[in-house]
């Protein structure tokens, strides 16, 4: 691959690596010397694209490791690996909404338009959260692709992703309360 | 010989991969069978399902602004990268 044909692939990219910015951000200001750092990162290294590889994959992958430096240049030097694995996580996550299916939240919550409240739950969310339920849930990548963007297996992946979605519902259902769809005190589902 | 089937627990441990399409072809059948067949697991898959779009819609729609780009070609070319 010649690099002005890397040059054009790259660049033409831009608007998917600021949209993948916003959403791990949440802030203008901050995508914007993502998407910078991104750039000058996927340049410096450019002999290290395979040709004929998904270059929107690659820079997510540049794009999500610059995300969580600079996070860590932040917070100082806390340790963003997995806090624990584990094959309860699916099913966990399920449990908890299904209180919301049974106390009726659910159904109230389901005639709402839940994205706004959601956007504000994943900026939210720590690492490595937010960045599996954005790459899979809102990015729409599959586990796999989750994997190769996230650098981790794709158990790891799942794992992340169900417990993400877990602490989303969890924060739904406050937002339910908040508008005043009690669940404390339960009255008859009509 | 009957379809393979599974019980309310197995089905809801395989929602999300199953919401997801992750699950292999037999898997993602027995799963839907049940749910079709299930009046306790079905609203959880619906709700999950909402959920699930409506995290579909989180995406950022707005545009990239200009001076984004004009920013990015600015640090390459001080970079002496471009
Ligand atoms: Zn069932």
């Amino acid at each position: 691959m010649s690099r002005e044909e890397f040059d054009r692939e790259v660049l033409a990219r831009m608007e998917d690596v600021y949209r993948f910015a916003m959403s791990l951000t949440r802030d203008a200001s901050r995508a914007e010397d993502l998407v910078q750092e991104t750039y000058l990162r996927a340049f410096r290294s450019w002999q290290t694209f395979q040709p004929g590889s998904d270059a929107r994959r690659w820079l997510f992958t540049i794009c999500r490791n610059a995300f969580l430096r600079s996070l860590e240049r932040e917070r100082g030097t806390m340790s963003l690996e997995d806090l624990t694995g584990g094959d309860q996580d699916a099913l966990g996550s399920v449990m908890h909404h299904a209180r919301m299916v049974g106390d009726g939240t659910a159904d109230r919550l389901a005639r709402m338009d839940l994205a706004p409240a959601l956007a504000d739950a994943i900026g939210q969310l720590n690492e490595p959260f937010r960045s599996a339920v954005v790459v899979v849930d809102v990015e729409g990548n599959s586990y796999e692709e989750a994997s190769e963007i996230l650098g981790v297996p794709i158990g790891t992946v799942r794992s992340r992703l169900f417990r993400a979605r877990r602490q989303l519902q969890e924060r739904l259902a406050d937002y339910a309360r908040d508008a005043g769809f009690t669940t404390v005190a339960r009255e008859p589902v009509s | 010989m009957s379809k393979p089937t599974c019980d309310c627990t197995t089905a809801m441990a395989q929602l999300w991969d199953y919401l997801d399409e992750e699950l292999t072809e037999e898997r993602y059948e027995m799963v839907k069978e049940h749910l079709a067949n299930c009046a306790h697991c079905l609203p959880h898959a619906e709700f999950a399902q909402g959920f699930l779009s409506a995290l579909g819609r989180c995406r950022h729609a707005g545009q990239m602004p200009e001076g984004v780009r004009h920013a990015v070609m600015d640090a390459l070319k001080r970079e002496g990268l471009v």
